[in-house]
């Protein structure tokens, strides 16, 4: 089974390598909406007002390119029938989720640094030097994001306007994380300890388990039909 | 004919009796909540209106307006037992591949869509009367927003696909997919701290007059709602024997 994970993991890497499906389109996307949202702080507000904000625009950025990065990949799967083949071998479905789900996360966690680096150099923000104690925050929420957005970018990436459909149907389902997310790290970049937002940290993980657990349930069958 | 013999002698003569009793009890509810209910409010019964931040909009006006309580907690109440219907409908929908789970699951879906916006829409009423503003950006009202809007995403999703097995299947695992909502919307109190939303009825249910009313409204709009839920999923059972017959 290890082995199995090992391979499937492999192939998610090369087509990632290849295609640069969700580093591409999110990185770049999200650098983008860092800078849009550093020109909207204009006269630029201080102090707290500014990292409250800033962090609701760098999850709402964060949340649109994850969204955009899912799609694309599945659509590019899809379209070259590479999903059909793999769906030929005789391997368990939940096994391909977990490879796409932790080829996603670390995708997804080097696109959350370059937005944070971004949002260091062009907002004065100082989420680079936070970032060690951010980093648990923001893989448990890249986790349950990437964990339920697997799903439902593979039943979306076969049907007409797969995209808008994504957002619409991703979005209310992720937003225990978004909620919990926001807030700790808000709190973090106010100057408070992890160990505070302890319980915000265990709600994540929970909330992740429950995606997970889901989507190794339900990943075959939506592939299937 | 098997099926439609059952639906005549049991099903029908079913939902019949839950549309009358429902209704029924609804209008005496409704009656009695807008007209008859006169009770003695002891201080302390409108511990409910004070929320912890926001200025009450006019006290002169809040007396009568707790009767819109006896609307909106059983459609909230109802909202929450949609929800289940849809998880454990897409469950076993996903264990026998019945068409009949599937009809189940889109009725609760859109009979719970209706008691969410229902529920949102009376508290907005409430909200302006006791908090000056109808909408609050607290956890109450924004988890059930978010319900209502997955309620609405799972219909867009299903009428984007063509194919009915496509269908039913990714209508069953967004159901399921919805359950994580479920304690967010019912724990948001406990979770985020109270903001404006009542954490509770108690200090009103304290009147008698009105606990014993607020105990039938309950089961009655229950009732009321679970009507639209049998008449609806025979309609999608049916219109899906016909699909299936061409």
């Amino acid at each position: 089974m290890i082995r199995t994970l090992d391979l499937l993991i492999r192939r998610e890497a090369a087509i990632e390598r290849r295609t640069l499906g969700w580093l591409a389109s999110m990185g770049l996307l999200g650098v983008l909406g860092v800078i849009v949202l550093g020109l909207g702080f204009s006269p630029e507000p201080s102090g707290d007002v500014k990292s409250a904000l800033s962090v609701a625009g760098l999850w709402l950025v964060f949340l649109f390119a994850g969204s955009v990065g899912m799609s694309r990949t599945f659509a590019q799967e899809r379209e070259s029938g590479a999903l059909d083949g793999v769906m030929l071998l005789p391997i368990d479905p939940a096994l391909l989720y977990l490879a796409k789900v932790m080829t996603g996360m670390v995708s997804l966690l080097l696109a959350l640094a370059g937005m944070a680096a971004a949002a260091h150099i062009f907002m004065h923000l100082e989420v680079a030097l936070v970032f060690g104690r951010l980093l648990p925050l923001f893989a448990l929420a890249a986790l349950g994001y990437v964990a339920a957005g697997t799903v439902i970018a593979a039943m979306t990436s076969s049907l007409r306007g797969r995209d808008a459909l994504l957002a619409i149907a991703l979005f209310p389902i992720v937003v225990p994380l978004f909620v919990l997310a926001t807030s700790a790290s808000r709190d973090v970049l106010l100057g408070t300890s992890l160990e505070a937002v302890w319980e915000e940290l265990i709600m994540l993980a929970a909330f992740d388990a429950l995606y997970l657990a889901l989507g190794m349930l339900s990943f075959g069958k939506v592939l299937e039909a | 004919m098997a099926r439609s013999s059952t639906f005549a002698r049991v099903y029908f003569p079913l939902t019949l009796l839950v549309g009358a009793a429902g209704l029924g009890l609804t209008l005496c509810v409704l009656y009695h909540a807008l007209i008859v209910l006169d009770p003695h409010m002891p201080d302390g019964s409108f511990a409910i209106f004070a929320p912890p931040e926001t200025p009450q909009a006019n006290p002169m006006k809040l007396y009568d307006s707790y009767r819109i309580f006896f609307v909106h907690l059983p459609c909230a109440l109802t909202t929450a037992l949609m929800s289940m219907v849809m998880a454990a409908a897409g469950v076993l929908y996903l264990i026998s591949r019945h068409r009949r789970w599937d009809a189940l699951l889109m009725a609760a879906v859109e009979v719970g869509a209706v008691t969410c916006l229902l529920t949102m829409v009376t508290g907005y009423i409430w909200g302006d009367f006791a908090w000056g503003k109808g909408w609050t950006w607290e956890p109450r009202l924004t988890s059930t927003l978010i319900l209502w809007l997955s309620f609405i995403a799972l219909m867009m999703i299903r009428g984007a696909v063509e194919d009915e097995r496509k269908k039913r299947m990714f209508s069953a695992v967004y159901g399921l997919a919805t359950v994580p909502l479920y304690p967010l919307v019912s724990r948001s109190i406990e979770m985020f701290g109270r903001m404006s939303h009542p954490e509770s009825l108690e200090s009103l249910l304290r009147v008698n007059e009105i606990s014993e009313l607020s105990a039938v409204a309950k089961p009655a709009l229950i009732l009321f709602f679970l009507f639209f839920l049998m008449v609806r999923y025979w309609q999608l059972r049916l219109a899906g024997n016909i699909r299936e017959l061409r």
